[in-house]
């Protein structure tokens, strides 16, 4: 079994035995079953609080709602908590010592980044479908069956959620500081955010691409989000070469 | 496996202003078992850390096996922490699993090594417990184990029994004497008995120079001078420190070290001592309850050679 294998495995089960993956799970099953539920019946919660004045501030819920607020859900709740999760990712290792165990072994650099990252988006991947899974069937129940390109949401929600776990854990690689890579990985949520409304290249930001994805289940054309999506995939590899060129220098 | 186990030459390494080693020449004999001594802060975590890769030296080279320090030749070192951590939701055994594996051992290998390394390391009673319940000993046992786990040529071993019991710690040195001739393993402590028990050489750091570096027993013989032991029996401290001070006064006397009622004696020759002593003790009318003359220790070797205080210190 190559190395990267062993860590993968290793990252996994670290994953969790140390409940990781499982909170993981909880917060994106309860991000499935809320977002179809709020768009449903928010208006209406809100309706019963506010009378009949209020009700007519509210347009009736549509599935287009559903798939907005899933989203939103994914790109503000969702990426926090991959930040939460991804920060103390190398940091802590180094912290506890364990890199001199790794290191005094033949491990290359890069076989212990990629595994890291990998291990994570293979959490990110196991909540996007849970998330994804539960959010269908609850867009199902209350409003209409979603087309397929409720797929394309899922891959945006997923490609979303790796930029950040990408990028918070370069910084946890480079400052070796959980506390530093979650703040960087906060700064990215808000720059990205900004950027997200240019016109020019929102739409190549992170949460850009989310809100991408929701036009095309209102029809826009799915090849307006090949490039988003590329764009994340090239953001995600900036992100591992960088970690790996600052990584490669440091001492244990 | 080349003559040489491992080769520096010229290895140097600062941290910032801080030199930690300053141009290091040792050569490592393959198959001997070597003891590297020196006091804290000698550069003897630095050298093993450089040796096995986790650390990249200022200046100068190292060869391990022959060939530089690279990912591919800590395939064939097994490297021992001076605080060994590892991962504490791991059972022992998953850790051993896991080092194994990463040295590239699969299957019946991999079962054997670990079996192997559980059994000299003496890890079988808590192999199977989660490694956050592990004492400091238990750390250190499971440490060697994932050392020894592939059965590698060279072992480099920091501080490997300053954690274990006094039973544990004669199992681990039994253990490790067994690899002579079979396992160059390399040593740093501070507990000089522990290498004067298992080494064959010895090299000696200090301020990141080595200092000596030679057969344990030619350097005891170069070092050695003609010591002796006097224990006083039921005298008051003014006696036997008046007694110290008759015999520093002779000038085939080069130390006195008092514990206690217990007098060590170093001199520069046996001949005057052998006539003498037994003399100058009458003389002094002190009871005396044992003269023995005592082989010099590594203590002794390292106190004279680094220019420590210790069990003669100079008059």
């Amino acid at each position: 079994m190559s190395t990267f294998l062993v860590l993968l495995r290793k990252e996994l089960l670290e994953q969790w035995r140390t409940m990781r993956l499982p909170s993981f799970l909880v917060v994106f099953f309860f991000v499935g079953v809320l977002s179809p539920a709020t768009a449903r019946y928010l208006p209406r919660l809100l309706e019963a609080l506010g009378g009949a004045a209020f009700a007519a501030a509210f347009p009736a819920p549509t599935i287009q709602d559903a798939y907005a607020q899933l989203a939103k859900n994914v790109g503000q709740l969702g990426t926090l908590v991959v930040i939460v999760i991804s920060m103390a990712a190398v940091s802590s290792e180094r912290e506890r010592g364990t890199l001199a165990f790794l290191f005094s072994k033949p491990v290359a650099r890069g076989s212990f980044l990629a595994a890291k990252l990998a291990g994570l988006g293979a959490t990110l991947l196991l909540g996007t479908l849970l998330a994804g899974a539960v959010a269908y069937l609850y867009t199902a129940l209350l409003f209409a069956p979603p087309t397929w390109g409720f797929v394309l949401l899922c891959l945006a929600s997923f490609l979303t959620l790796l930029v950040f776990a990408a990028i918070t854990l370069a910084a946890s690689a480079i400052t070796g500081s959980a506390v530093a890579a979650g703040g960087t990985g906060i700064v990215a949520l808000l720059v990205f955010g900004m950027l997200s409304i240019l016109p020019a290249v929102g739409p190549y930001a992170p949460t850009g691409a989310l809100a991408r994805a929701t036009e095309i289940m209102s029809g826009a054309s799915p090849e307006t989000l090949l490039g988003p999506l590329v764009a994340q995939v090239g953001i995600v590899a900036v992100a591992f070469a960088v970690s790996l060129a600052a990584f490669s220098r440091q001492e244990f | 496996m080349t003559a040489l186990a491992i080769e520096c030459r010229g290895l140097a390494k600062a941290y910032g202003p801080v030199r930690a080693l300053r141009g290091l020449d040792l050569t490592v004999p393959a198959g001997s078992i070597f003891g590297l001594l020196g006091p804290n802060g000698a550069g003897k975590t630095t050298l093993l850390r450089l040796l096995v890769g986790l650390r990249r030296p200022t200046s100068g080279s190292a060869l391990v096996d022959g060939a530089p320090v690279s990912a591919a030749t800590a395939r064939s070192l097994g490297y021992l922490d001076q605080d060994p951590r590892f991962y504490p939701w791991m059972t022992g055994l998953e850790l051993l699993r896991l080092a194994g594996a990463l040295y590239g051992l699969e299957g019946a290998a991999l079962a054997s090594g670990v079996d192997r390394a559980v059994a000299v390391a003496g890890l079988a009673e808590f192999a199977r417990r989660r490694i956050a319940g592990y004492s400091g000993g238990m750390r250190q046992r499971l440490g060697i184990a994932q050392a020894i786990v592939h059965d590698p040529p060279i072992l480099l071993l920091d501080e490997p029994v300053s954690s274990l019991d006094p039973e544990g710690r004669h199992d681990v040195l039994a253990a490790l004497a067994k690899l002579r001739g079979t396992t160059t393993v390399v040593v740093s402590t501070h507990i000089l008995n522990d290498v004067e028990r298992i080494c064959d050489r010895v090299g000696m750091l200090d301020h990141g120079v080595l200092v000596v570096e030679s057969e344990k027993d030619a350097l005891l013989a170069r070092y050695a001078t003609a010591s002796y032991e006097v224990a006083v029996a039921g005298a008051d401290d003014a006696s036997v420190e008046s007694l110290a001070a008759r015999i520093r006064a002779r000038p085939w006397v080069t130390g006195v070290a008092r514990s206690g009622a217990l007098l060590r004696i170093t001199t520069s020759g046996a001949a005057n001592a052998s006539v003498e002593l037994l003399g100058l003790l009458a003389e002094a009318r002190c009871p005396v309850e044992r003269v023995e003359r005592v082989r010099p220790s590594l203590e002794d070797v390292f106190f004279a050679l680094l220019q420590r205080p210790g069990a003669a210190a100079p008059s």
